[in-house]
């Protein structure tokens, strides 16, 4: 690891400097200094958000259906972190002919368009625009335009993410005729995003939100299984009320042909729809007491996962459920 | 990584701008010191006197002005003729210029003149493209406008660069140009 120390040229004293800072001013001379990284300057998102009203985000946000529900009402809170993610802004021109040789005299045939996007500065920042929609971040950083720079606040509050040092820059000529250029300026833009930590009986889960407009960026939970077995079960009785009158036409075809084949056929019906309704149901089953799932939820992506094991849960359950039955109390039997 | 110092080169006094600009100002002395090429490149600046006038208050957001030469073709011509022009870069960047148009293109345009003023005392906006990444678009703008006339543009060269500080008026959710009178909302200008 590299350490450099900026000192003042004057009075010799250290230069307070900030990740993304490009003009600093002696804490004891009051001289001002350009810092030429040899790169573009840095343009920090200010937060509007704080850890408060992020926390409060967060819980509006587990209210969402697909989590467990009673997640939020059990959670506690552990700690609120404020990270700036880097992000670079390319911006370029591009200028060519937009048609073939022939008609190049046409005069609208040769345009000039600028456009602009956002690449990512190191591995965290190209795993949020995998998983985010870059909208969210396009729009976090068109609201929060005109923001100054506040390293103070950088430095006191935030945890800030280094960036890769070479930015990008392209220059391409196609063909001779056709030119294809982009500006190699650009800008490091640093979004600062909450982490929010919180802990569910024993599990922790980690939320992000954006400290420039409270959108949620990512909220982690218990999956909501009850709510997928009920939507499976009104599906099933659905599906057996459709089918319903089919399966008593073939019934009734079958009792014309052979009059002693009815209860055999209707008890094979049976059986098969009891054996179809387990196998749909049992991995539901399973995963509902067995395991616990965690989701991610941002935007409209929802990935899940499963992050514990509960040791002997189907055990207890089925001893919980025999005592019940029988009248045995539950205190003495557990330790 | 260079260290330079934020002070005017003529007066020794503090320059003035903003965290994310490559060019700062002395206002005393008049003039705009460059350091986007790596080392401090001074340059006098004007100030425009507005064409149209408003109650808003106003704000000088600054541009280049490029004195260029280029040589133009038609198809059916031998030899090249010569041409002399000005082009107005923008010293900030402009957003989604595709829909809201570059302002300088809308300059170069309408043949807008310098006309200068005495410089009033106005807040600045910052100005964050140097004049090596400005110093691209007056090429741009000649193929541009010479494929108007059918003409295609070689040997393009910039005579003289000049700093323009330009009035905009600053309403609720936009800016006004001064100039033309075209307004650009505050989403577009960054």
């Amino acid at each position: 690891m590299t350490v450099t120390l900026i000192n003042c040229v004057h009075c010799g004293g250290p230069l307070p400097v900030a990740v993304g800072q490009c003009i600093c001013r002696c804490a004891y001379c009051r001289n001002p200094y350009f810092l030429d990284q040899g790169r573009p300057p840095a343009v920090v998102l200010a937060s509007e958000l704080n850890a408060d009203r992020a926390r409060t985000a967060v819980l509006a946000a587990l209210q969402d259906p697909r989590i467990e529900p009673g997640f939020r009402k059990r959670t506690f809170f552990e700690r609120a972190t404020l990270f700036y993610i880097p992000f670079n802004e390319v911006r370029g021109i591009k200028a060519g002919w937009g048609t073939a040789e022939p008609e190049r005299g046409n005069r609208d045939s040769f345009s000039v368009v600028s456009f602009e996007y956002i690449e990512p500065a190191n591995d965290l920042s190209a795993l949020y625009l995998d998983v985010l929609d870059r909208n969210i971040v396009e729009a976090a950083m068109l609201k929060a335009r005109q923001v100054p720079f506040r390293p103070v606040e950088m430095r006191r509050q935030g945890v800030v993410l280094p960036a890769t040092p070479n930015p990008f820059s392209n220059y391409t000529k196609e063909v001779p005729d056709i030119r294809d250029t982009v500006e190699s300026h650009l800008r490091l833009v640093y979004l600062p995003v909450w982490e929010i930590a919180y802990s569910y009986r024993g599990m922790m889960f980690h939320s992000y939100c954006s400290a420039v407009d409270g959108t949620m960026i990512q909220v982690n939970g218990l999956r909501n299984h009850r709510r997928k077995l009920l939507l499976s079960l009104l599906g099933s009785f659905s599906l057996a009320l459709l089918l319903g009158r089919p399966i008593r036409f073939a019934i009734d075809l079958a009792g014309r042909v052979r009059p002693g084949l009815i209860p055999l056929l209707t008890a094979g019906l049976l059986f098969a729809c009891a054996a179809l309704a387990w196998a749909l149901l049992f991995p539901y089953l399973w995963r509902l007491f067995a395991f616990r799932e965690e989701i991610s939820i941002s935007g409209n992506y929802t990935s899940s996962h499963t992050i514990s094991y509960r040791e002997g849960a189907l055990m207890k359950f089925s001893r919980r459920l025999v005592r019940k039955l029988t009248g045995e109390s539950l205190e003495e039997s557990d330790p | 990584m260079k260290l330079l110092s934020l002070k005017c080169p003529r007066c020794r006094a503090d320059l003035e701008g903003e965290n994310n600009s490559w060019i700062f100002f002395c206002r005393s002395c008049r003039i705009g010191v460059d350091l986007s090429r790596g080392h401090e490149q001074e340059f006098a600046y004007e100030c425009m006197a507005p064409v149209i006038q408003r109650s808003e208050t106003a704000r000088y957001f600054v541009f280049w002005l490029f004195h260029t030469r280029y040589h133009a073709l038609a198809e059916k011509e031998q030899t090249p003729s010569e041409v002399c022009g000005h082009f107005w870069v923008p010293a900030f960047f402009i957003k989604n210029i595709s829909y809201f148009g570059d302002i300088g293109l809308y300059y170069n345009n309408r043949n807008v003149t310098l006309q200068t003023e005495r410089c009033r005392k106005l807040t600045l906006f910052p100005a964050d493209r140097g004049e090596a990444h400005a110093a691209i678009y007056p090429e741009v703008y000649a193929v541009k406008m010479e494929a108007a006339r059918r003409r295609r543009v070689t040997d393009t060269a910039i005579l003289s660069t000049r700093m323009v500080w330009v009035p905009f008026y600053e309403t609720e959710n936009e800016f006004v140009d001064s100039i033309l009178g075209w307004s650009y909302p505050f989403g577009a200008m960054v």
